[in-house]
């Protein structure tokens, strides 16, 4: 199956080339073997991963072009150069042109062949982890699938752990993340489409959609907007993110989801979205992505309905909490203490009194100790991790609440929006800044600052679309039908009973949408 | 082609009910005077049936042409005269913007005395509301539906928490010292409605058929002076006569309803109409610039936000000393203004539009 | 260039913002006021407050409770001079209630009430009360091993009394009614020796003529009040009869309904009782259910509401000789005959003297519990 895949790939880039036709300074093989050897060579300049095997065949010559590592040597032998050394006698042809075409056909047994007549070409199947052989004599070369890189094996993705459902998440090569979603989703409306981007790197990236399903308008445009890439490398693909977001929109909020999970993309393509897998990184994008979405999780749908409708409201109600609390804590106790029953704001006065710092002082200190502590504990090799828990344990537990530099209120609070960060993993990034945000303002302007600047963000989420839809649809604007999957969990035969489309949601403005009143 | 905003009806009334109940949450001493708020109960119902005249020209004007709001019509049928209409309208939003913002530093300033500078809070308020109307109408109109549910849970809740307090004693018999009040209450109310010359701007721009908006007008007018009613009760119901001291007694009773341990919810009603007054501030400065646009095109629109910002947060530093803000003069201020705008206008543009219409039919008939 | 100017003016609003900073107090800088008792002295106000103290806390998880007395010309210039004395900014919003001396609510209440009415930190649910001792007594007093807590003083007042800011002025602001308030005062126990003896209890009701305080009510008077006003359980009822000796009954609820009739211009208010009492207990000689219960039952129902009856008679009596409305008959007239009201309500104090009234009253006994031990 790989190799099918790596013939598929094969035919889409080369076909893809062909057809663009665009790079008319193409540089096309001599007849000379030792004219294109030496153009190679100079291309590659003195690299050590390049290997070039002079073989002789029946008096002419020829040469065996491959990147060290790349190639599995095994497959190489039994399936190129056995045959070639053990059949030379019976190549027929008196020119090279036709002593190539005799070995194409009738001695490799590699089942992935590709011709190609220019270096371009060759470069990327050579670096692809193809073998190149070229015969004097011949304007074009060979191209044999024998690649044997080593890659990390399918496993668990760390960063979306589930209860239930597949322990199998992406991998780096591009080709075996195709693999996993097509085990997945056994119908021809699948689709991959490849393209290259990076002017150096040249990574591959896959768009993978379902025909059916997808805007036609939004596929358009994510193919112009990756075609606006103009990244030297992409590494990951975190990279593209900016380039897939709409130009001069700043949000907090991210309109491009990532996930490393093969069965949360077939989820999102089966509803129109467009997941673009990047060679190189397990991460997957998935445009458009709504603000609903970040709560929503593989989870929730196997579970029981009550259940899954109580853990979406707990997501909810995590990330007010992880957002509003500090701010809030800061705001009303140091401006509306009115609103504190008489118990928890004699707590807090003690507190604030035994403590050398004004209370939203302490609340930013303690948060950047912790956002320190969480970094460090990212970053630290695995084998001091302990150290770190246990210093913070130490620092922020016990001593910074003993030695009276910091209240037990406060750190309590600290404790609980951390926790209720972990909640929903994925808006970590915006939490953690709108926690400061929020912080400075309660603390300057309380309960009345905090309103005006959560209006400013709630407008600010609110002004964004994703691909033309409305990054809050459905809840603004409002669609009853879809509440189905956002204020409840329904039952799977309830939501099995229409698909909903992303680009069909209310408010959208994709202009090859089902305008229907239902949805 | 100009892109036009995709809002949809129910967002067009939730941005306008929660525009008008911010104003209704401040209603008190402040701007009826001694007025007594029990015979409010008629103002309310009578305002109710007078605010669905003052709506006639303005649907008819809708009906006529759906894709054509007022400040495009006074373009395309008064040419150079249609210009100087619509800074007028220009005119009217910034003062609907500034006499909410007096409302909000006054409220401010006796309500919660806060430590800061209450005009800066002001200014704080002008500019970010200047964000929200540089985002554009499909922004705020979004955001005011969360703002709108927020809202309308507040009001359940104050209502729910008040019902238990109420004393029927407090209910004298309507109209018991002479119509004075009636009327007051009738040109207050009516001269808040500074949301029907919005509406006139607001409802060709909506998505969805004539027949769904002209529900969504009777709805959301009968929702605003429903929860009116129902408040006047309420904050009778409660206070008896301890109402005329109070210059805001719509917040004074949120200040007497309780839930469990805590006490004193008022700032957090206090919140949500803050977001309420945001909203307010940015549609009104949203439609300002509108009519800048109609004249000057999008460019000078966004530009024309900030300026108009600046402006309204000078006059902020002086707004207590408008003798105009002071309460008899702003009603008839804002009536005369507001009659302006949603009647004689839209009768003398339906009258070009008429014409303009037979005069098409008969070309088209030769 | 635009961009420039854009970030500077917002870096200018930020700074701005940031000056806010500066008049900020912490929450253990500020004074939480939790009592406010005002007394009377021959030319000055004396104003007690009691407030948490979170600079000299009792323990780590209690605040100390501090007790300032400041005086002034006026109750605001009194309070105003609290932040001179601590240094502390005082909060008024946590405040519970508010006790009067005697002698400052007869000089009349409209020189100081207007703060608690306006201020914006102030609540209208503040609970109102007056006293023979003087408030800085009061908020001494121990209440076990520790002083007492506003929170003692404000439980000690009946819900259903209304004796607060909202029921006060809205009484004090009708020129027909006058407002009534909870008297407490410190009772001496008599069954212990111990230092300190003394306790706070609700004594009885303190009502005004328009401002000024005019009467104390207590025991009889206040019951009477008290029932009329449909609080329950502040007084029992000592029944006594052939059959069952000494019975103690206690009032559980009670509903008050009052209805005017005019006749030839002669105003009579019916008041009709509905009353739900239960037994508290029975004399240890006689025996209650060796009788016929139900006819026991009801001897007992007709002596209680006989007893009521002139309870409130004599109660009802007194308080209108005083001529003053603190059963808002005026209201009650206005809005059962409008007109009628409208007539006569300039000469309102007038009627009011000759107002003629008759209980009626349903008592029921609910709970008559077991036999005596």
């Amino acid at each position: 199956m790989f190799m099918g895949f790596m013939r598929h790939f094969l035919n889409t880039y080369v076909y893809n080339k062909n057809q663009k036709n665009v790079q008319k300074n193409k540089k096309f093989f001599s007849r000379l073997l030792c004219e294109n050897i030496e153009f190679i060579k100079r291309e590659f300049g003195d690299t050590a991963d390049l290997s070039i095997k002079y073989l002789k065949i029946k008096d002419i010559s020829s040469a065996l072009i491959t990147i060290g590592g790349m190639v599995n040597k095994d497959t190489l032998t039994h399936s190129v150069m056995k045959p070639i050394i053990e059949k030379q006698d019976e190549i027929q042809g008196t020119t090279g042109q036709e002593k190539y075409k005799y070995i194409r056909d009738n001695i490799i047994v590699s089942p992935d062949q590709l011709q190609v007549s220019n270096f371009d070409d060759a470069f990327n199947m050579l670096m692809s982890g193809f073998a190149l052989l070229a015969i004097d004599g011949c304007d074009c070369m060979l191209c044999l699938g024998v690649q044997g890189f080593s890659f990390r094996s399918i496993s668990e993705p760390s960063t979306e752990i589930m209860q239930r459902g597949s322990r199998e998440g992406f991998v780096e090569p591009l080709m075996i993340n195709m693999t996993l979603i097509r085990r997945r989703l056994k119908t021809t409306d699948l689709r991959f489409d490849l393209t290259q981007i990076g002017g150096v790197s040249k990574t591959s990236v896959c768009l993978c959609y379902l025909n059916s399903k997808v805007s036609k308008d939004i596929l358009k445009k994510v193919k112009q907007k990756l075609s606006g890439v103009n990244l030297e490398s992409i590494m990951e693909s975190g990279y593209i993110i900016p380039y897939l977001e709409d130009q001069g929109d700043f949000s907090l909020f991210s309109s491009v989801g990532m996930t490393e999970r093969p069965d949360t993309v077939c989820g999102k393509i089966s509803e129109g979205r467009i997941a673009i897998l990047i060679d190189g990184t397990p991460n997957v994008l998935i445009v458009p992505y709504l603000f609903i979405e970040y709560f929503q999780h593989l989870d929730d749908y196997s579970m029981h309905t009550y259940f899954a409708t109580f853990t979406r409201w707990l997501k909810y109600l995590a990330f007010v909490l992880s957002v509003l609390l500090p701010g809030l804590y800061v705001g009303i106790s140091t401006f509306n203490p009115e609103i504190l029953p008489g118990p928890i704001l004699t707590k807090i006065a003690l507190a604030v009194g035994t403590t050398p710092f004004s209370l939203m002082f302490e609340t930013i200190l303690i948060h950047l100790i912790y956002e320190i502590m969480r970094e460090a504990g990212l970053r630290i090799p695995r084998p001091l991790g302990h150290a770190v828990s246990i210093v913070g344990a130490l620092v922020i537990g016990e001593t910074a609440v003993s030695s009276g530099l910091i209240g037990a209120p406060t750190l309590m609070v600290v404790a609980l929006t951390a926790i209720s960060s972990y909640v929903i993993p994925n808006l970590y990034e915006p939490i953690s800044i709108l926690k400061f945000v929020f912080i400075i303002t309660g603390g300057l302007l309380g309960i009345w600052g905090i309103m005006i600047v959560f209006t400013l963000v709630l407008v600010n989420i609110c002004s964004k679309n994703s691909y033309g839809v409305p990054f809050t649809s459905p809840i603004s604007p409002f669609n009853i039908f879809a509440m189905r999957d956002v204020l409840v969990r329904s039952g799977w035969s309830f939501l099995a009973k229409k698909n909903i489309r992303v680009q069909d949601l209310p408010g959208s403005e994709v202009k090859d949408r089902n305008i229907n009143k239902n949805i | 082609m100009e892109k036009r905003p995709c809002i949809s009806v129910g967002q067009i009334f939730s941005m306008l009910f929660v525009s008008r109940m911010v104003i209704t949450m401040t209603y008190g001493t402040l701007l009826i005077g001694d007025s007594d708020i029990w015979d409010h109960l008629i103002s309310a119902i009578l305002s109710l049936s007078i605010t669905f005249l003052l709506i006639l020209p303005i649907y008819k004007l809708y009906i006529l042409d759906t894709k054509m709001n007022i400040l495009d019509n006074l373009r395309d049928l008064m040419g150079k005269l249609g210009h100087f209409f619509i800074l007028i309208y220009v005119l009217y939003f910034l003062i609907i913007t500034l006499h909410t913002l007096s409302i909000f530093d006054n409220f401010v300033a006796n309500c919660i005395n806060p430590p800061i500078s209450v005009r800066l809070l002001c200014i704080f308020m002008l500019f970010s509301a200047c964000y929200g109307a540089y985002k554009g109408l499909e922004a705020l109109s979004r955001a005011s539906s969360f703002i709108f549910i927020a809202t309308v849970l507040a009001l359940i809740f104050m209502f729910s928490s008040l019902i238990s307090s109420v004393e029927t004693i407090n209910f004298r018999p309507l109209i018991y010292e002479n119509y004075s009040s009636v009327t007051e209450g009738i040109l207050y109310m009516i001269s808040q409605s500074s949301c029907l010359v919005a509406l006139g701007i607001l409802l060709p721009m909506a998505t969805g058929s004539s027949r769904k908006k002209f529900a969504g007008i009777i709805l959301w007018n009968i929702g605003v002076y429903v929860s009116f009613v129902l408040m006047i009760i309420l904050i009778t119901g409660t206070m008896g006569e301890f109402v005329s001291t109070q210059l805001f007694p719509v917040y004074t009773a949120t200040s007497i309803g309780k839930f469990g341990a805590f006490r004193h919810l008022d700032s957090l009603y206090l919140g949500i109409w803050m977001a309420g007054i945001f909203l307010k501030t940015s549609l009104f400065l949203l439609l300002a610039s509108e009519g800048i646009k109609k004249i000057w095109g999008e460019k000078i629109r966004k530009i024309s936000i900030l300026i108009m910002s600046i402006l309204l947060s000078i006059c902020v530093f002086f707004i207590n000393n408008f003798s105009i803000l002071k309460k008899n003069s702003i009603t008839v201020f804002l009536i005369t203004f507001l009659i302006f705008n949603i009647i004689l206008i839209p009768i003398i543009l339906i009258i070009l539009k008429n014409k303009k219409i037979s005069k098409e039919s008969k070309i088209f008939e030769k | 260039m635009r961009n420039k100017i854009l970030n500077l003016s917002f870096i200018f609003i930020i700074i701005m913002l940031f000056s806010g900073c500066s008049e900020q107090h912490q929450l253990h800088q500020k004074l939480i006021i939790q009592g406010i008792g005002i007394d009377k002295t021959a030319d000055n106000y004396k104003v007690t407050v009691q407030a948490l103290d979170f600079q000299n806390p009792m323990s780590e998880d209690e605040p100390s409770l501090k007790i300032i007395e400041i005086s002034g010309e006026s109750v605001t210039k009194a309070l105003d001079n609290i932040s001179k004395k601590t240094s502390l900014k005082p909060v008024y919003s946590q405040n519970l209630v508010l006790i009067l001396g005697e002698e400052a609510a007869k000089t009349g209440v409209n020189n100081f009430i207007d703060f608690f009415v306006r201020h914006c930190e102030t609540r209208p649910k503040v609970k109102i009360c007056v006293t023979k001792s003087q408030t800085s007594e009061i908020f001494k007093l121990k209440y076990g091993e520790k002083s007492i807590k506003s929170k003692n003083i404000h439980d000690l007042i009946p819900q259903k009394l209304n004796s607060d800011i909202l029921h006060f002025v809205s009484n004090l602001k009708n020129s027909y009614t006058d407002p009534w308030i909870a008297w407490l005062d410190i009772e001496e126990k008599k069954e212990s020796n111990k230092e300190n003896n003394k306790e706070l209890v609700l004594k009885g009701i303190g009502i005004f003529k328009e401002d000024k305080l005019i009467n104390l009510l207590e025991n009889q008077d206040a019951f009477g009040f008290m029932i009329l006003k449909n609080v329950p359980n502040f007084n029992s009822c000592i029944i006594n009869t052939e059959q069952t000796g000494e019975i103690t009954c206690v009032i559980n609820n009670s509903k008050t309904d009052i209805n005017p009739e005019i006749n030839n211009n002669n105003i009579k208010f019916c008041i009709n009782l509905n009353i739900n009492a239960s037994v508290f207990s029975l004399d240890k000689n006689k025996n209650f259910y060796t009788h016929n219960f139900e006819e026991t039952k009801k001897e007992l129902e007709n002596k209680l509401s006989e007893q009521i009856k002139q309870i409130c008679n004599e109660t009802l009596s007194k308080i209108l000789k005083l001529n003053i409305d603190v059963f808002e008959f005026s209201k009650i007239l206005r809005n059962s005959c409008p007109k009628y009201f409208k007539l006569i309500r300039n000469n309102w104090r007038e009627h009011l003297k000759n107002v003629k009234f008759e209980i009626k009253q349903d008592i029921k006994i609910t709970a008559t519990g077991k036999e005596p031990i």
